[in-house]
């Protein structure tokens, strides 16, 4: 500064060196020039005081409000992007893969007049569409955020790269997808876009099938365009836990594709059917066909839990349980059954068919509602009531399935009809699992299971992270009174109200079930509507399997004897077909039994068929604005069995009807054609 | 007048006479702060722009390559003023000023780019023809003043400078290019009222200029939205319009130090003009508070130094064409810094010396090249 001043740089200074305020040019009038000079001063401080003004709020901008500015710029800059989980895939008990997930990509674009005409032609050629009313749609939509295809599917996707559309974005999709071509959907539920499970499996095992969704963080310019090649990931999607069924796939199908056929040949509104192991209580199979309106109205819940019915003579297994054990009554017995018609406390109760003198164990194979309305009231009311608890009525059987209904067992005042009525299953009402889990107790030496769908579930890292063995939950009755009882069932098939399915060389045991349908309004019992049911044993001698089969207002044939016990015979017979009957008896089920003192000599384990090919390799396309599928033909069936066809069919995505017995000697529709996932393949077999 | 002629040869021998060490040297307080500026501001100009210049031209070093024949000429033109004497250019003025509107009238014959007609295009390169309007102008006013001397003082002449500036501002307002109105009205009232007119006119004229603007801004609802959250700008810049409030995030991620040369994110197409209007921002936010306050500390040593040169003018041409220089760069730099940093309403203006731009450059330049001229007489003992 003071080198400045000497040369005399500075304004003040040179102008004190020079004549005092003058500026050194020459005015004709000294003090005009003076005045000119003060103002170039003042001037100069404003300046200086406007620049110390820009200084400050620079300041203030690039430090004082630093940390606000930069919290927005990383809002603005950095866009957290969500990597979706696959969700967990559901395994049947072989190992097939029920539920899985398809990776795919959506495809989105802000459409602007710069790409409509890319994005048309484009889309047009790939989804088939009037290019006309795209583009008017696009135009519609420009500057907006706009799906142009969800879910594409990898040719798909493929194709649209490379029509290499300028600001055609995609983003990465997890679906779920399941491969049992229809089957087993009222056990495995669905999802909804979100992959929330919104029924079944996927509903209940929803903490363990929902992965964790991992993060990514994108640098974004202003113009919203992604800056870094690959997200900078932040966390890692974690898949979710794999769920294990009991189910069995074959005997899955098996038994909807039964109960499908039996429901339309005996026109009946619906139907449900249960197969339990019943040693272990594990559920090989749950179905259910459903009536018209409630196909319409898509599929929400599993019926054979979360419906309840009347059982009618299905439920005299817990009378001739009580009476056998509390002593009071032996097989032997014989009492009155009035020639069909007989009265309790004024009110009558008819039998089917008349009948004289009968032993307690006949009164069981013919199904006698008099003498079963004896026997219950010699041992009474509150007792049947407390033996129907027992086997485990009246209360939630506690399988993962969701809205399970637990029916109710009522105590009342036990007047001689109302308890012959209640013997006989009437005024009670229980589910299809109910009933199938009370009937296992019988083949199994007088044991109640827990009976269990999900057996275990396996996180990402191969953890155990749940895992369910057979329990029993109590002995209901002794096992010489299951023997006893598992005998009486045996004749209901050789000679009993099931004896249409006797076939010595198939034996099995069984009891029937023919209820009047009460009237809601009334209370009264509406003629000529039955629900008909079956329970049955497989094999005969020593039952693996025990089935229960319910058909909601057969006509014209309303017996259950006539009509659920073929289609349970069908499933019995079907199954033992398997190509690999001998499933392996996991050794869990030894331990178990010996701890609940049970006969360990099971030899053969459920009838466990072919693994059902499970991954369905030909991807289907799942655009949904297009709704085109990639077109592949239909396989020769003609001279397989049914369950190599119903395999074969299954890994397509395809649905079997199956039409009789034996080898496929007909297919509709015929070889070579092309199908939809989901079409309705009828098979006849010879 | 008459003797002119004479004076100029007897310079001329004169200067043949001399050794060179007696030709006074030009300030360099001036001319190495200029000189710095625009050289970090094709460096800046290029780190600003190359993502817009590949997203939307030809490729990142588009505008950068532009910007460096620019420096070139500019730096040239700035020598050579700075070696011509200025006194010697005088007697062009009022032709300058004719060439001036005549620039201002061909540019409106021109196609309109983004919507409005400002370059004359001279092969690759456009000339906006209001810069050289600026220039031109600022040499009649220095010129004129320095005739006028005390007789500024009366209304006829300050009328006859109003009429010019309106002409002038009709043919830019038809451009349109309001900014440019109003730095050019800005300057002109400074000048003027460092020139010795009386308090009462100026406060007239500014008055009257302000009602000008509101006029415009509000009657044609030119820019209206603009100044309508002005209040709020000033408050907070983040409430303020787009630019700002982008320009402000920029510098805040900057911060004391900056971000480093290159790896700011406002040029990632957040701020719309990072490398014109708002590169003082990106400059900002690549060099921290550091980058910025040399920058205002180099912008005042030369506007300081221009004024002192004025001072020390041995003539009142060279009084008046220093201020002259000096008053238009303070316009500039103050409008455009105030509109980065959210105290002035958004007008488009670039920053003079490191804006890309070849005309705002190349004429500054020259502008400069006669303050060094002025300075270099100023200097002789």
């Amino acid at each position: 500064m003071a080198r400045m001043s000497d040369k005399s740089h500075g304004l003040n200074r040179s102008g004190k060196r020079r004549n005092g305020n003058l500026p050194r040019a020459r005015f004709e009038n000294p003090e005009f020039g003076r005045l000119v000079l003060r103002r170039l001063k003042f001037a100069l401080l404003a300046v200086m005081l406007f620049w110390t003004v820009l200084a400050v709020r620079t300041v203030f901008i690039q430090v004082v409000w630093a940390d606000r500015y930069s919290r927005r710029a990383q809002g603005q800059n950095e866009q957290t992007m969500t990597i979706p989980a696959p969700r967990g895939e559901v395994l049947d008990r072989n190992g097939s893969k029920l539920a899985v997930n398809w990776h795919n990509q959506s495809f989105y674009a802000y459409p602007d007049t710069q790409n409509i005409a890319r994005l048309t032609s484009c889309f047009a050629n790939i989804l088939d569409l009037p290019a006309k009313e795209l583009r008017r749609d696009l135009y519609r939509q420009r500057g907006k955020f706009t799906w142009m295809l969800r879910q594409a599917d990898d040719r798909t996707a493929e194709k649209i790269r490379e029509y290499n559309v300028p600001g055609l974005k995609t983003m990465p999709e997890v679906t779920r997808a399941y491969t049992t071509g229809g089957a087993a959907q009222g056990v495995l539920g669905f999802v909804d876009t979100d992959n929330r499970g919104l029924g079944g499996i996927e509903y209940s095992c929803q903490q363990w099938l929902t992965g964790t969704d991992g993060k990514a963080v994108i640098w974004r310019d202003g113009l919203g365009r992604k800056y870094t090649i690959d997200p900078v990931r932040v966390s890692e999607p974690i898949p979710g836990c794999q769920v294990e069924l009991t189910i069995d796939i074959g005997w899955q199908t098996l038994l909807e594709d039964e109960l499908a056929r039996g429901v339309s040949e005996y026109n009946a509104k619906s139907g449900m059917a249960v197969l339990l192991d019943c040693r272990t209580g594990e559920i090989i199979a749950l179905a259910d066909a459903l009536t018209a309106d409630e196909t319409a109205a898509g599929r929400t819940k599993c019926r054979t839990v979360s419906d309840v019915f009347e059982p009618g003579s299905s439920f005299k297994l817990v009378t001739f349980a009580a009476a056998l054990a509390e002593g009071q009554i032996s097989p032997a017995d014989s009492f009155d059954a009035e020639m069909g018609k007989a009265r309790f406390s004024r009110r009558w109760i008819r039998d089917d068919k008349k009948h004289g003198y009968l032993t307690v164990a006949d009164a069981f194979r013919v199904s006698s509602n008099i003498v079963t309305g004896r026997i219950a009231n010699i041992i009474g009311g509150d007792v049947v009531r407390r033996w129907a608890m027992r086997f485990g009525f009246g209360a939630r059987t506690g399988i993962m399935l969701p809205a399970e209904q637990r029916g109710s067992v009522p105590d009342r005042r036990w007047s001689e009809y109302v308890t012959a009525a209640f013997s006989i299953g009437h005024g009670v009402s229980v589910n299809t699992l109910q009933l199938a889990n009370a009937y296992a107790s019988l083949a199994n030496g007088g044991l109640l299971m827990q009976p269990y769908l999900v057996s275990r579930v396996i996180d990402p890292d191969g953890k155990t992270v749940y895992e369910r063995t057979p329990r029993v939950r109590h002995r209901v009755m002794s096992p010489q009174v299951a023997a006893r009882l598992m005998e009486m069932a045996r004749t209901v098939v050789t000679n009993g109200t099931a004896s249409l399915i006797n076939d010595p060389e198939f034996p099995i045991a069984g009891k029937t079930g023919t209820a009047e349908k009460p009237d809601l309004e009334t209370g009264r019992m509406i003629k000529n509507k039955y629900m008909a049911s079956f329970a049955g044993f497989w094999p005969a001698d020593k039952p693996q399997l025990v089935g229960v089969v319910v058909l909601d207002e057969p006509e014209p044939i309303h017996y259950g004897g006539w009509t659920a016990a073929p289609i349970l015979l069908n499933v019995f017979r079907r199954g033992s077909f398997a190509d690999d009957p001998a499933g392996d008896p996991a050794p869990r089920l030894i331990a178990y039994a010996e701890a609940a003192e049970m006969p360990t000599d099971f030899t053969s384990a459920t009838g466990s068929p072919a693994a059902v090919e499970s991954f369905w390799q030909g991807r289907r396309s799942r655009t949904k604005a297009l709704n085109r599928w990639p077109t592949e033909e239909i396989p020769d069936l003609v001279g397989l069995t049914a369950r190599e066809a119903v395999a074969l069919l299954q890994a397509r995505g395809l649905q079997a009807a199956v039409n009789g017995t034996g080898r496929v000697v007909k297919q509709k529709p015929a070889p070579g054609q092309n199908y939809r996932p989901g079409q309705l393949c009828q098979l006849s077999l010879r | 007048m008459k003797n002119e002629d004479e004076y100029l040869k007897m310079s001329l021998l004169d200067s043949k006479r001399k050794r060179r060490r007696a030709v006074p040297s030009a300030d360099p307080s001036i001319w190495v702060p200029a000189v710095v500026l625009m050289a970090a501001g094709t460096i800046l100009v290029l780190s600003a722009s190359a993502i817009l210049a590949s997203d939307e031209f030809s490729g990142p070093a588009f505008f950068w390559i532009r910007q460096l024949i620019w420096l070139v000429a500019a730096m040239c033109a700035m020598y050579v003023c700075s070696r011509i004497d200025y006194r010697r250019l005088s007697r062009f003025a009022p032709l300058l000023l004719a060439l001036g509107f005549l620039a201002l009238v061909i540019v409106l014959g021109m196609t309109p780019v983004r919507g409005a007609r400002r370059w004359v295009g001279i092969g690759p390169l456009g000339v906006q023809p209001s810069e050289l309007f600026r220039l031109a102008y600022l040499f009649f006013l220095a010129y004129s003043l320095a005739r006028r001397q005390e007789r500024v003082r009366q209304p006829k002449y300050l009328i006859s400078y109003l009429v010019i500036l309106l002409t002038a501002s009709a043919l830019l307002l038809a451009q349109p290019s309001f900014s440019s109105v109003l730095c050019l009205w800005a300057t002109t009232i400074l000048l003027l009222w460092i020139a010795g007119t009386p308090k009462r006119y100026t406060i007239g004229i500014a008055g009257m200029s302000i009602v000008a603007a509101v006029i415009v801004v509000f009657g044609f609802g030119y820019k209206k939205s603009r100044v309508e959250n002005y209040a709020a700008m000033v408050a907070d810049p983040i409430e303020g319009c787009y630019q700002v409030r982008q320009a402000s995030i920029a510098m805040g991620v900057g911060g004391w130090i900056g971000s480093g040369l290159g790896s700011g994110w406002g040029k990632m197409r957040y701020i719309p003009d990072p490398h014109t209007d708002f590169i003082f921002a990106s400059i900002a936010e690549e060099t921290g508070l550091l980058g910025a306050l040399s920058i205002l500390f180099l912008y005042l040593i030369i506007i300081y130094r221009g004024f002192a040169v004025a001072a020390r003018a041995p003539d009142r041409f060279g009084f008046f064409l220093a201020a002259a220089v000096a008053s238009s760069l303070t316009v500039h730099v103050a409008m455009n810094l105030g509109v980065v940093l959210g105290l002035v309403p958004t007008t488009g203006l670039p920053l003079p010396l490191l804006s890309y731009g070849g005309s705002s450059l190349l004429f500054t330049a020259i502008g400069i090249g006669l303050l060094l001229s002025v300075s270099r007489e100023a200097n002789r003992a």
